[in-house]
């Protein structure tokens, strides 16, 4: 997998689990430790991203509540419209970061 | 929903074999169908999550979970140690069944968090009968799961 879309899953997956700390204290789990760690090391996952990439997941999610989305079934699960079928015949879709043509998402492939 | 019918369609691991925390949520990661790369992701997401507090629901189980863009539908692991590991649980005590949870962010049916839920309330049968802690065959287990469940309604 490309390393800049790997970062990009794990920024949004860091994202998604500070995003979660309420709902996790409404079910009753203890989330009150070491917050500010997973502020670094989002902070950390930021430096690493190529500065285009992060600027443009910034304002994506200024816009959408999730910036990658996953493609299933040739389908972007961010806008669910049908990719062009020029993306999906593509080999190693993971290896390089790519963008849906409709929504403008990040988009990351399933491998069967 | 029941949870037994989630749990007859689980990846299941009555010998876990770690004695620490990290090694642990490796063994029930490693027990998903996916790539390594993907699965050392996941895994760095649950340490993290254990950081910020511990899902060691006490009584000799933890429901250690969550959400990623690598999964594509929920996922249920379960794992026994027999000999139990300390997971910083709030009552002090080691644990021996592990509910591994991992869902996707956007999920319809929301199996995540009624699946947490489910779990959380079949875990005091489970601390009280304790067979569980040391069943050897998955039917026992998926036996006991299904008793248990029904006598908590």
């Amino acid at each position: 997998m490309d390393r800049q879309l790997e970062l990009l899953i794990v920024l949004h997956d860091l994202s998604l689990l500070i995003k979660e700390v309420n709902t996790e204290k409404e079910a009753g789990f203890e989330v009150s430790k070491h917050k500010e760690d997973l502020l670094k090391a989002k902070e950390k996952v930021e430096k690493d991203l190529e500065t285009a990439l992060l600027k443009r997941y910034e304002k994506l999610i200024e816009r959408y509540p999730r910036a990658v989305a996953p493609v299933i079934d040739g389908i972007c699960y961010g806008c669910f419209v049908t990719l062009p079928s020029a993306f999906v015949v593509r080999k190693n879709k993971n290896e390089e970061v790519t963008i849906c043509p409709n929504c403008g998402r990040f988009i990351y492939w399933f491998e069967d | 929903m029941k949870l037994y019918d989630k749990i007859c369609n689980s990846t299941i691991k009555l010998s876990l074999r770690s004695k620490k925390r990290d090694g642990i949520l490796k063994e029930l990661v490693s027990l998903l169908p996916m790539d390594e790369n993907a699965k050392n992701i996941l895994l760095t997401t649950l340490v993290r999550r254990e950081d910020m507090g511990s899902t060691g629901v006490g009584m000799g189980i933890a429901i250690p979970h969550a959400r990623s863009l690598l999964v594509k539908e929920f996922k249920l692991v379960i794992g026994l140690s027999r000999k139990g590991v300390l997971f910083d649980s709030y009552d002090g005590k080691p644990v021996h069944l592990f509910f591994l949870i991992i869902a996707p962010p956007q999920e319809t049916s929301n199996s995540y968090l009624i699946t947490l839920g489910k779990v959380a309330e079949l875990a005091k049968n489970i601390a009280k009968d304790k067979r569980l802690f040391s069943v050897t065959e998955e039917n026992e287990f998926f036996k006991i799961i299904k008793e248990l469940e029904e006598k908590g309604r």
